[in-house]
């Protein structure tokens, strides 16, 4: 406590509360005007680092949901294609049970097996199906067709590689299908082509027996194809239910960037009044206070 | 026996006691506004009484009053009061300092904004993200590379602005320091002067309130003990040696080096803050030094390049170049997209083998994947987007400690201030009433000199003319 007050520590006592009361209000102003209340790591030390990390985390999870869209896109594709390979190899099936009825005329016999080799140019054109100027089944060596329409084979040496990409944190998936799984499962059963060459073959030469093998390796191409429709399927539907997850996320951390953030106006715009009337307050009261003196009252 | 003038010579007594009062009451309300002025005040005493005792004294009823003097031109100020001062603006000096330069940088560094070094990061991750779906595009190569080439700068930038910030606070240590000396040669030069006037045994006033003026403002700048010697002169010492040396009248250099050691004439110091203290924490602690925040960009850059660049030496380019750098350079200053791929966006390798070009991704996923990947980086094991938030985090708090210190301590040193100002500040209702209660003796003084005169009157013009 200050017994004695003198005439400059009035002014200065008063000078400084101004100040501090302009400079509160300044803040709030401030916090109005622009809806914040985190404008600088100093706002909300322990804050901004959270805050960062929700930036941060919202921008990965963009990034990744865009790679989820993209693989989307590209599987739905290589489904669609996958469901014109089995319809190919299912025609190819009804030709061989037809050619296989004993009572047909050899010409009809020949009639067929030409049909059946048309259909190798069938799967080779939807086996070349295309996604934006990228072979579906060309493994990584996009660019190549993964079947020659010439020869109507595979194109050699067959590209294996996978098409990564990360979809979540450190879930990478592979979004193709490689030529060497469509044009055959591998194993005992010969490749497409090659078993469709052996029906005609054995449609020309009236060898039932032969065409009865066509027909078990076609079962075993349907069963390889499905099962790839199958894998595609399984992946778009973890990716779909990823891509709501990321959704639900984005809203969830919009919030909570919105409430270290952001300034609740209602409360900063009553916050400014109430700091704005203080200081008009200090105003009134410093031009009444400095007036005053014993000279006024001394004759 | 008293002279028959006596009263004459004491109402001058009052007379002229009262004038120098008022004279010192109208000193004080010209400089009530003056910085440092203390307060004066003319002690008066009764002058010594007549007559002296003696054997050969007369007998009388009593001693005599002879008037009024002054004894003492007295300068009100509190030396205690002085001592707290100048202590807590030492330490208010100090954060001061400390929090203006870091309100700097806690505004350039842009968090969170749209273009800080977080954003930037984001954008460079996934950036890597887009390609490693595309990794036949020349637009997703692009973007990958002006991704990178934006983070690069955005480093640079930000290295650059605290450099400048750094060196902001070197040239104030310089300012400061030049201009300490001089003020030490001020007060050194003060010192003899008062020594001078008060061996005559008048009261230098007003020099010491100027000598005052000079000690505070010295410091605001650095710690300072001062101890008063034998004829008046002031010793300053800084972290104990002196500064000044009021016993020799010699003044020893302040000086700071450039990695920050202090020295008082060639003596390393510690002194005890003060705003050079200060700006010496800003440049070699806080920004500049092995743990500033300098440093710590300059590791963030180092990790970002040394990890990125293992990871795409591992990996191909669209044209087949392999064991290709994606940045050049291991400092936040440095760091730069490499000339390869500044030259050729085929050289970014999204490839993990030649054989599975051109649509092979394996290498641009494993660049983006960094990302999230805990690695030692300085003293801590974080990600990169990790260790840049602590460093943002650790400005933010060392800004807003800075912030709340100078708070607190400019409200001490107001407190002080005010402690301080309560023994000299004027006040000018006081020296109001002074005013009229010395004008009024002055009157009373002076009607007794007409008193007086009525009475000499008497004795000499009617005095022995019965009769006549």
């Amino acid at each position: 406590m200050i017994d004695r007050m003198s005439t400059g520590q009035m002014a200065r006592n008063y000078l400084s509360s101004l100040n501090r009361v302009y400079s509160d209000m300044a803040d709030a102003q401030q916090q109005v005007s622009t809806g914040k209340t985190m404008l600088r790591p100093s706002d909300d030390p322990v804050g901004i680092a959270l805050s960062l990390g929700l930036r941060r985390d919202q921008v990965a999870t963009d990034a990744w949901s865009r790679n989820i869209q993209d693989s989307l896109t590209w599987l739905n594709t290589t489904d669609r294609a996958l469901g014109q390979a089995l319809e190919v190899v299912q025609r190819a099936s009804e030709l061989a049970v037809q050619g296989g009825n004993g009572t047909l005329s050899q010409e009809a016999r020949d009639l067929i097996a030409g049909s059946v080799e048309g259909l190798k140019g069938q799967f080779v054109e939807v086996g070349n199906s295309s996604l934006g100027g990228r072979f579906l089944f060309a493994g990584t060596a996009t660019t190549t067709k993964p079947f020659d329409p010439a020869t109507e084979a595979a194109t050699l040496p067959i590209s294996t590689g996978l098409m990564t990409r990360e979809v979540a944190q450190g879930a990478v998936v592979a979004v193709n299908t490689t030529a060497d799984r469509l044009q055959g499962p591998g194993g005992a059963t010969p490749d497409i082509f090659t078993a469709l060459d052996g029906l005609a073959t054995a449609l020309r030469n009236n060898d039932s027996a032969g065409v009865a093998t066509a027909l078990d390796d076609f079962d075993a191409h349907m069963e390889n194809i499905s099962m790839l429709r199958g894998e595609a399927g399984a992946k778009v539907n973890r990716l779909e239910l990823t891509a709501t997850r990321f959704e639900a996320q984005r809203v969830a951390t919009g919030e909570q960037l919105g409430t270290l953030e952001g300034a609740d106006m209602a409360q900063a715009i009553i916050t400014f009044t109430e700091r704005e009337n203080v200081y008009k307050a200090a105003l009134a009261a410093g031009a009444r206070i400095s007036q005053p003196s014993l000279m006024d009252f001394l004759r | 026996m008293a002279s028959t003038f006596f009263g004459l010579n004491v109402a001058l007594s009052g007379i002229v006691a009262q004038q120098r009062a008022l004279n010192t009451v109208s000193h004080n309300i010209t400089n009530a506004g003056t910085q440092g002025y203390s307060r004066q005040r003319v002690e008066l005493a009764a002058s010594p009484a007549y007559p002296m005792p003696g054997v050969n004294t007369a007998v009388g009823p009593g001693q005599l009053g002879t008037g009024v003097m002054a004894t003492q031109h007295a300068r009100m100020r509190d030396q205690f009061a002085d001592i707290t001062v100048r202590t807590q603006s030492a330490a208010l000096g100090e954060w001061n300092a400390r929090s203006s330069g870091l309100r700097s940088i806690d505004t350039i560094i842009d968090e969170p904004g749209d273009t800080g070094i977080t954003t930037l990061l984001s954008a460079y991750w996934s950036s890597w993200q887009g390609l490693s779906t595309q990794p036949d595009s020349a637009a997703s190569r692009e973007a990958v590379r002006a991704a990178g080439v934006g983070l690069a700068q955005g480093l640079n930038d930000l290295s650059a602005r605290l450099g400048s910030a750094a060196a902001e606070a070197d040239t104030r240590i310089g300012l400061e320091v030049a201009r300490a000396n001089e003020l030490a040669g001020q007060i050194n030069v003060a010192n003899q002067r008062i020594a001078t006037i008060a061996a005559t045994g008048q009261e230098p006033n007003d020099l010491r309130d100027l000598r005052d003026v000079l000690v505070d403002e010295l410091a605001g700048m650095v710690g300072v003990t001062v101890t008063t010697g034998p004829t008046d002169k002031l010793s300053i010492a800084v972290g104990g040696q002196l500064l000044l040396d009021g016993g020799s009248d010699t003044v020893n250099a302040l000086a700071v080096s450039g990695a920050g050691a202090v020295t008082v004439g060639g003596v390393g110091v510690t002194p005890a803050g003060g705003s050079i203290m200060g700006n010496v924490a800003l440049r070699d602690a806080v920004i500049g030094g092995p743990t500033g925040y300098l440093a710590r960009l300059d590791q963030l850059a180092g990790a970002l390049s040394a990890s990125v660049n293992a990871a795409h030496q591992a990996g191909v380019g669209l044209n087949g170049s392999t064991g290709q750098d994606f940045f050049t350079g291991t400092t936040a200053a440095t760091v730069a997209v490499s000339a390869p791929v500044m030259a050729s966006t085929d050289n970014i390798a999204a490839s993990a083998t030649a054989a599975g070009l051109p649509s092979d991704s394996d290498n641009a996923v494993a660049v983006a994947q960094l990302q999230f990947v805990v690695q030692a980086i300085g003293a801590t094991t974080t990600t990169i987007d990790g260790f840049y938030q602590q460093v943002v985090a650790a400005i933010g708090v060392d800004a807003d400690q800075a912030y709340r210190m100078t708070q607190v301590q400019s409200g001490v040193l107001d407190a002080a201030l005010a402690r301080r100002d309560s023994t000299m500040g004027v006040n000018l209702d006081e020296e109001a009433a002074d005013m009229v209660r010395f004008t009024k003796s002055y009157n009373a003084a002076a009607r007794m000199v007409t008193a007086v005169d009525e009475m000499l009157e008497t004795i000499i013009s009617r005095m022995g003319i019965v009769g006549r």
